[in-house]
């Protein structure tokens, strides 16, 4: 658990960046998978946007 | 039905729970009120998959335009603070007056409104706040201030879009709407100066300064009422402002005389001038582009703009297909903003006022603040988007409405607010809700201009409580993580100047009925 925290705040700069990168970039996939109505990339791509909000509340 | 009305405020309780009570800072509130969100929009508002994705790109559109200024801002900031000019700001203001509530009053208050009119969503909070933290206001403080100062100028404000998007719900004539709004707005305005006064040295200072406050607010206040009911409401705020800034000069020049002379010798009106350079660079900027048509089209040549299609829930909430958020990237905001960051960065280069590696000091620091707030806005903006698509937003609104029956106009400004508290912005707030607004104040025979007034001047004053301009704020001021405190605190103020809406409108619908 301590080891836990300890690499969040060692990390916490770079573990934000990735939590941005993951709730903003698979907009541009996702624009093309619901437009074209392909579920199973929209869901992997939401699947990535929830997994990133989830990594914002840990980090911060 | 009481359960889904429920269930479509609960994103936004989840939010204020955390951020309010358990004090989380938004960057971590924002992505539990999104998970929320989805989740109701998808188990009870008969979302699909494919209409919260698309809802999460249009969300990127938008996290991108305000996410373009906030960074922009603070860049500016970091600049000039590199260069020292914040510092000879800090020094400089004190030396037109010594007095701390007139120096916020100047600052949060009239430059602040000044800020809204050229500039736009968040610009007023960021570019001042770390102004008065330089003067020796708390962080805190320094938010809440230009918080509370602006918010009378944001429906006129960022040439009047706010304004323009409630004529273009509605389809009413600006001439028709702009005195009830301005009206309001300007009774507001007086309201924020004592607001100010009182954050910045309690009652006493309220009742110290309760004539020069009466002076600025009158004069700002006529100044926009006089612009926007004469057709000119997109610098109607720019206008309110400037009259601010040139009758708080003469009040600080009056009042503090003995002030001005010990201090003018201390610091050069180059220097002085240099330091601003910055800020001027970002107003002779904004208006030329907003004033040279040829300019204007010709940084108008790059636009991105995402085509949507018609998205609707299985339970028949539809969203028509159009465009998403336009983002003209040689005009915008944030555009300007960066323009006058390099303008200024070359003169105090010049200058040399500089030390080796100040350019990447610069940005180092820029993106270790603004990434946390980024993060938060990001979220908020995605729960808001998601919110709208499902058609939570209009349950709440319809289910605000019908409850209150013939106290509709009690409650019409308190939607504005709400729309505004959700979405971030009061363009957002009337593009939602202005058309539900007039229908219903249609349906129970009430004046449509004065509830849509109600409606924008409500907006106006909630947008200041949105969580992504707080985090704006607090990011500038080195107050981040502590979002949640500012709100609670920016709460004590907001209400009663919404209550101050409420009554007004009342009184109008009184004067005006047959």
């Amino acid at each position: 658990m301590n080891n836990g925290f300890s690499f969040r705040n060692r990390n916490r700069f770079s573990l934000q960046a990735i939590a941005f990168a993951m709730i903003t970039l698979p907009a541009f996939g996702l624009y093309q998978s619901a437009s074209n109505g392909n579920i199973g990339l929209t869901l992997v791509l939401m699947g990535i946007v929830a997994v990133g909000m989830g990594l914002a509340i840990w980090v911060n | 039905m009481l359960i889904d009305w429920f269930l479509a405020l609960l994103p936004i309780l989840v939010i204020i729970l955390l951020m309010v009570g358990f004090r989380w800072g938004a960057a971590k509130a924002g992505p539990a009120g999104w998970l929320v969100a989805v989740l109701v929009a998808l188990l009870r508002f008969g979302a699909g998959i494919d209409l919260v994705a698309l809802s999460q790109v249009k969300a990127l559109l938008l996290t991108s335009d305000v996410l373009l200024i906030t960074w922009s801002a603070f860049l500016l900031y970091r600049v000039a603070d590199e260069a020292g000019a914040i510092q000879i700001l800090s020094q400089a203001i004190p030396g037109l007056t010594r007095d701390r509530v007139l120096q916020a009053l100047l600052i949060g208050w009239a430059f602040a409104s000044f800020l809204q009119g050229v500039g736009g969503f968040g610009v007023p909070t960021a570019v001042t706040a770390p102004l008065l933290v330089g003067l020796g206001f708390s962080p805190m403080a320094a938010v809440l201030i230009p918080s509370i100062g602006h918010s009378w100028s944001v429906t006129f404000g960022s040439l009047a879009t706010s304004f323009q998007a409630l004529i273009a719900s509605t389809g009413y004539a600006g001439e028709i709407l702009a005195p009830p709004s301005s009206a309001f707005l300007a009774i507001a305005c007086l309201v924020c100066g004592y607001q100010v006064a009182h954050i910045s040295g309690g009652w006493g200072a309220v009742r110290r300064l309760f004539w020069p406050v009466l002076v600025l607010g009158i004069a700002m206040g006529i100044a926009q009422f006089s612009l926007s009911t004469n057709g000119l409401w997109n610098i109607a705020a720019l206008g309110g402002g400037s009259a601010g800034i040139v009758v708080g000069f003469l009040v600080a020049r009056f009042r503090g005389r003995q002030a001005a002379e010990q201090n003018t010798a201390k610091i050069k009106g180059r220097m002085l001038l240099l330091a601003l350079s910055g800020y001027i660079a970002l107003v002779v900027i904004t208006l030329a582009i907003q004033f040279i048509p040829p300019l204007r089209s010709a940084l108008s040549l790059i636009v991105i703009r995402v085509p949507f299609p018609e998205i609707s829930t299985s339970l028949g909430h539809l969203t028509p297909a159009g465009y998403g958020r336009e983002i003209p990237l040689l005009r915008h905001a944030g555009a300007i903003l960066a323009y006058s960051s390099l303008v200024a960065y070359l003169l105090y280069s010049r200058a040399g006022l500089y030390t080796p590696g100040a350019g990447l000091r610069v940005l180092k620091t820029t993106v270790q603040r603004m990434l946390p707030s980024s993060l938060g806005i990001a979220a908020m903006v995605s729960m808001a988007v998601v919110m709208a698509h499902a058609g939570m937003t209009e349950t709440l609104a319809r289910g605000l409405s019908e409850g209150m029956g013939s106290l509709f106009p009690v409650i019409s400004p308190w939607i504005g607010g709400l729309g505004a508290f959700m979405t971030g912005s009061n363009t957002n707030s009337n593009v939602v809700f202005a058309n539900l607004q007039l229908r219903t104040a249609e349906l129970l025979g009430f004046s449509a201009p004065i509830i849509l007034a109600a409606q924008t001047a409500g907006g106006a004053i909630g947008s200041i409580i949105a969580p992504t301009k707080i985090i704006v704020g607090a990011s500038t001021t080195g107050a981040a993580g502590k979002e949640g405190s500012i709100l609670r605190s920016l709460l004590f103020y907001v209400f009663p100047l919404i209550g101050l809406i409420s009554l007004l409108t009342l009184l109008a619908l009184w004067v005006t009925s047959p």
